[in-house]
């Protein structure tokens, strides 16, 4: 089976809309590189954090892992969870799991 | 030893405090462990309740130091899956937000077959039963307790799969129900009013009260048990903070005078409660500016989950105001007013 893993820049407009459904106008203007947390403050506490991990896994068919995944890490800015969602398709792809 | 204080949000006013005993803290341990845990000889506590409110310090504290059981105490750590790996008999002592956690390890959850989940602060999310149902064959068990700051905790009950409807809760044995204010609607509902050596004492009091009526509204099914129908007062618990949306209301009124404003209630799959701010006013309040004025509410008071602008409040004839079409006059501008 052939999968089709979206580009980088797809990924990343699909997260950062998931992201604003989310978060709301306080998200428009933070920079994809910028750190969530610091950017926003009690607007993105654990919690939310948990709402945009459940919400990034729904929109591509990906698991995230609290154990072996370093969720406050790869969940800490918009960069790092396209890298991190972008990794985890093309892993899925190479096994041919589809998403 | 000085009393021990825990702080409200206040039911109607700025924060109130109350004081417990030392001896009522071991008290109500030493209760829930017998009636509610079964006396279970736990090797660990994974604590997710903050230790500076009662619930936390009962079983993040008190029940540890009774019972020697070391604490993993992850309270500030919401992400933190609990230690399963050794296999010693484990009770989670769980808030709202905890379930969405435990929901993403069910297959250690059932092979650990020694899990024990104690719940409170908050109504029991959908999570929570989804868990429950799911390792309802294995060793996992969870209970919820229903209480307050001012009585403890007052009734238990166990956590049930989603599909099994309603479980009654039942009194802790040292908790007397006395005949609660009728609710306002005239049906046989009536808030939960309670006796019992664990009412705590008001900060300034002498001694605690002789009885205490939660906002809970209940319906007596046998003499210690009954069912629970709600809240008779605006109180929410965003995963378990208490927040009083009239008070919530008046703030926000001080801050944007001439707006028509109302909170509603709504549930939360992560914080089990939460609330929404709908306003109806001039153009030049958009919801994010309004949601900027309520992003630091005094005494700890959650922020709002969202705020949407309306045309207008929908009231009943009497002014009653109609939750149920406020909110969903919102929801096609959801996408644009969710701030």
């Amino acid at each position: 089976m052939t999968t089709t893993v979206p580009t980088t820049e797809e990924i990343h407009d699909r997260i950062r809309s998931v992201l604003a459904a989310r978060i709301g106008d306080a998200f428009t203007d933070v920079p994809s590189d910028a750190d969530l947390q610091k950017a926003l403050g009690e607007r993105y506490d654990s919690l939310t954090a948990m709402e945009c991990i459940s919400a990034v896994e729904g929109e591509f068919g990906i698991e995230v892992d609290f154990v072996a995944d370093d969720v406050r890490f790869w969940f800490s800015s918009v960069e790092r969870m396209v890298r991190f969602t972008h990794e985890r398709l093309e892993d899925s792809a190479a096994l041919g799991l589809g998403t | 030893m000085p009393d021990i204080a825990f702080a409200t949000s206040g039911s109607t006013g700025p924060p109130v405090t109350w004081l417990r005993t030392e001896a009522q803290l071991r008290a109500e341990a030493e209760l829930v462990h017998e009636a509610v845990l079964g006396s279970a000889r736990f090797g660990r506590i994974v604590s997710y309740a903050p230790p500076g409110h009662l619930y936390g310090r009962l079983y993040g504290h008190e029940l540890p130091r009774l019972r020697d059981i070391p604490v993993t105490g992850l309270w500030d750590e919401p992400l933190t899956v609990p230690p399963l790996d050794d296999g010693a008999p484990t009770l989670l002592v769980c808030l709202p937000s905890t379930w969405q956690l435990l929901a993403r390890h069910l297959p250690a959850l059932a092979r650990h077959g020694r899990v024990t989940a104690l719940h409170s602060t908050g109504p029991a999310t959908p999570a929570a039963h989804q868990v429950a149902g799911r390792l309802a064959e294995t060793g996992f068990r969870a209970h919820e307790l229903l209480g307050s700051t001012e009585t403890g905790a007052v009734a238990h009950r166990p956590i049930a799969g989603k599909h099994t409807g309603g479980v009654p809760w039942r009194l802790l044995p040292d908790v007397e129900v006395l005949p609660g204010t009728l609710a306002d609607d005239g049906a046989a509902a009536r808030r939960l009013r309670v006796g019992s050596p664990r009412l705590a004492r008001l900060s300034g009091a002498e001694a605690p009260p002789d009885d205490w009526e939660l906002p809970d509204l209940v319906a007596p099914l046998g003499p210690r048990t009954f069912h629970h129908l709600g809240r008779a007062s605006r109180l929410v618990k965003v995963n378990g903070v208490r927040c009083d949306l009239a008070r919530v209301e008046d703030l926000a009124r001080e801050r944007c005078p001439g707006l028509d404003l109302v909170c509603a209630p709504v549930s939360d799959p992560v914080r089990g409660e939460h609330y929404e701010v709908f306003y109806a006013g001039p153009e030049t309040v958009d919801p994010a500016a309004l949601r900027r004025q309520l992003g630091r509410l005094p005494s700890g008071l959650p922020a709002p989950r969202a705020v949407h602008r309306v045309p207008q409040i929908p009231r009943g004839a009497t002014g009653k105001v109609l939750i149920t079409e406020l909110t969903a006059a919102a929801r096609p501008a959801e996408e644009a007013e969710h701030v």
